[in-house]
């Protein structure tokens, strides 16, 4: 077996109540390997946005991780200072948020913003190379005319454009780790297929490993090898996305299933599924 | 719903395009107009002073003493014979440097001390440091200026290598008592900007504190606070008129339209009408032009706000 990528072990996280400390994510453990693509499922509050939050160990404050390894290329996240932390985030994990229309700095060009995050990680970039860079990941994203659009502001693309902007924002400087953390639920459903194609696509080009954060049953099995499948702060059931999907053991899983309105006679995870989201234009 | 609540607010923090519309004057009215063009006016006389003064506004002329506005004296001459045209030209330096340098003093400070409290939130240091500024904000900022100049004095104070005359003590005390009101604004602002998803995003992107509180919030909390700037400055030429007329700012023979109004006093009710008028009527165009202005550019910079609609 190849050494992983992401290995997260028991992972606790706590926020202070009034009557003491909650746990929002009670022993959760969940691996990633090189070039694959994982899902987390669950419904709101079950855990998954902090999990993934606390990968990232940006866990809204006053919450904080109070147990667990989070081990990426055997070095424990959960140990490192603030500093070095830095350089993990945006460098070796990258993210992307739910709502692409605030997500986007409003006051600057997304070529700056790119340039910006680009330069950040690489210090001994010219303002050239990383204006190269920029439209190189713009155009990977599926974005026209790629070295015009870096003078736009983010109030002047589409929502659809702007996850797509994200997203080139997140690959900018070639992470291993991509956590996508339900990227197409502020999206309308034509969109979400795209973004989900496009995410599909650049786990293909680049080997990149995708954690795909969603309630979203379908959209998971649409694009990753296995899930993890989370209520209440624990994980439920895990497995091959074949398997949770024809075969759901844990009730709560069948439950999440069947809360998806979908066409008889469609399998949404189907090879031709597959190819027919994938086929759109990048 | 968040979508269509979103919009406007991100265009309206977006500081470049709208000043891009300020230029192209889309939405320019007649008040913004006659505001910018006094507030140039303004300016143009105080760097230009010496140029455009038809006389030496300080030397004495005694067998000039005060004559009516004429040909040869357009706004007339005052008790020394000098003339108030040139007098209330070279005025516009003292007050548009008082008030200016005030306005940057004020806003580098107060911005400093925001994005600090904003920084902090929710701890006791964002309490201490919020309590602190509503403390110095809770006595006029008039008071603190008398009060202070009269306790420091008025003459010229050496501070190493430095000399500060009272024009740089007023203005360094004024920009001092504008801090407050600034540092609200900013913090008000920081606040709401720094849990918004963008600051979120620069995060997972690696980027550290500082980058982001003023590589990122400080750019959208721009909008208000030049809007702030330019109404700040009005408030300003108050006070240093304010100040000058009960003697403890610019002081004689350096003419100063607060000094100049102090010196008319004796003569408001002896017919010579003309001494308090124009440097009155100067302190008060002046202070309409920066408050049109501030209006004007709250409406282009922040569509959320109509106050000064009325004007259209």
């Amino acid at each position: 077996m190849t050494a992983l990528l992401l290995d997260v072990r028991d992972l606790r996280v706590s926020f202070p109540m009034a009557n003491g400390m909650t746990e929002a994510v009670r022993g959760v453990s969940f691996s990633v390997a090189p070039g694959e693509a994982i899902g987390i499922v669950g419904e709101s509050g079950s855990g998954k946005s902090v999990s993934a939050l606390a990968v990232m160990r940006l866990v809204a404050q006053p919450g904080r991780i109070t147990g667990g390894e989070i081990l990426f290329e055997g070095r424990d996240l959960a140990a490192l200072d603030e500093k070095a932390m830095r350089t993990v985030r945006g460098r070796h994990i990258s993210m992307v948020f739910q709502d692409p229309l605030s997500s986007l700095n409003p006051a600057f060009t997304i070529g700056q913003q790119l340039v910006d995050t680009v330069r950040a990680h690489r210090p001994a970039a010219t303002r050239e190379a990383a204006r190269d860079r920029a439209v190189e990941v713009l155009e990977l994203v599926g974005i026209t005319e790629a070295g015009r659009r870096l003078t736009s502001y983010p109030h002047e693309f589409s929502g659809g454009m702007r996850q797509r902007v994200m997203i080139a924002l997140a690959i900018a400087c070639e992470p291993k780790l991509l956590i996508a953390d339900e990227p197409t639920t502020a999206l309308d459903v034509t969109i979400q297929a795209q973004v989900v194609a496009l995410l599909w696509q650049l786990r293909e080009k680049l080997g990149l490993s995708v954690l795909f954060i969603s309630h979203n049953l379908d959209l998971v099995a649409e694009i990753c090898d296995r899930v993890y499948v989370m209520h209440t702060g624990n994980v439920v059931e895990h497995g091959d996305v074949e398997d949770i999907f024809l075969r759901p053991q844990h009730s709560y899983t069948r439950m999440l299933q069947n809360c998806i309105p979908r066409i008889e006679g469609v399998e949404p995870w189907s090879a031709a599924a597959r190819s027919s989201t994938g086929e759109v234009a990048p | 719903m968040s979508v269509a609540e979103k919009r406007p607010l991100a265009e309206a923090s977006h500081v470049m395009a709208a000043l891009q519309r300020i230029w192209q004057g889309a939405r320019l009215n007649w008040a913004t107009t006659t505001g910018a063009v006094i507030v140039l006016v303004a300016i143009g006389a105080a760097i230009f002073a010496p140029l455009i003064a038809p006389y030496d506004p300080i030397e004495i002329a005694i067998e000039n003493k005060l004559l009516p506005p004429s040909a040869e004296f357009w706004l007339g001459t005052d008790h020394g014979g000098r003339d108030i045209l040139s007098r209330v030209i070279w005025g516009a330096r003292a007050s548009l440097t008082v008030s200016l340098l005030a306005v940057v003093i004020g806003v580098t400070g107060g911005v400093l001390i925001g994005l600090f409290a904003a920084y902090h939130s929710g701890s006791w240091v964002e309490q201490i440091v919020m309590r602190a500024i509503d403390a110095i904000a809770s006595i006029p900022l008039l008071i603190w200026a008398i009060a202070i100049i009269g306790i420091v004095g008025v003459d010229s104070v050496d501070i190493g290598p430095f000399t500060f005359t009272n024009v740089h003590k007023l203005l360094i005390l004024i920009g001092l008592l504008y801090m407050p009101t600034l540092a609200r604004i900013t913090h008000a602002v920081a606040q709401v900007e720094m849990t918004s998803d963008y600051v979120k995003a620069r995060r997972v992107q690696g980027a550290g504190n500082l980058a982001i509180m003023f590589g990122d919030v400080l750019p959208n909390c721009l909008s208000p606070l030049i809007v702030q700037a330019t109404l700040l400055v009005a408030i300003g030429i108050v006070v240093e008129a304010s100040v000058s007329f009960v003697g403890l700012g610019v002081q004689p023979p350096t003419p100063s339209w607060g000094s100049m109004l102090a010196d008319a006093r004796n003569y408001v009710f002896s017919g010579e009408w003309w001494l308090p008028v124009f440097p009155g009527a100067a302190i008060s165009l002046t202070v309409i032009g920066f408050n049109l202005l501030g209006d004007g550019l709250r409406d282009v910079l922040d569509p959320r706000r109509s106050t000064g609609r009325l004007l259209t």
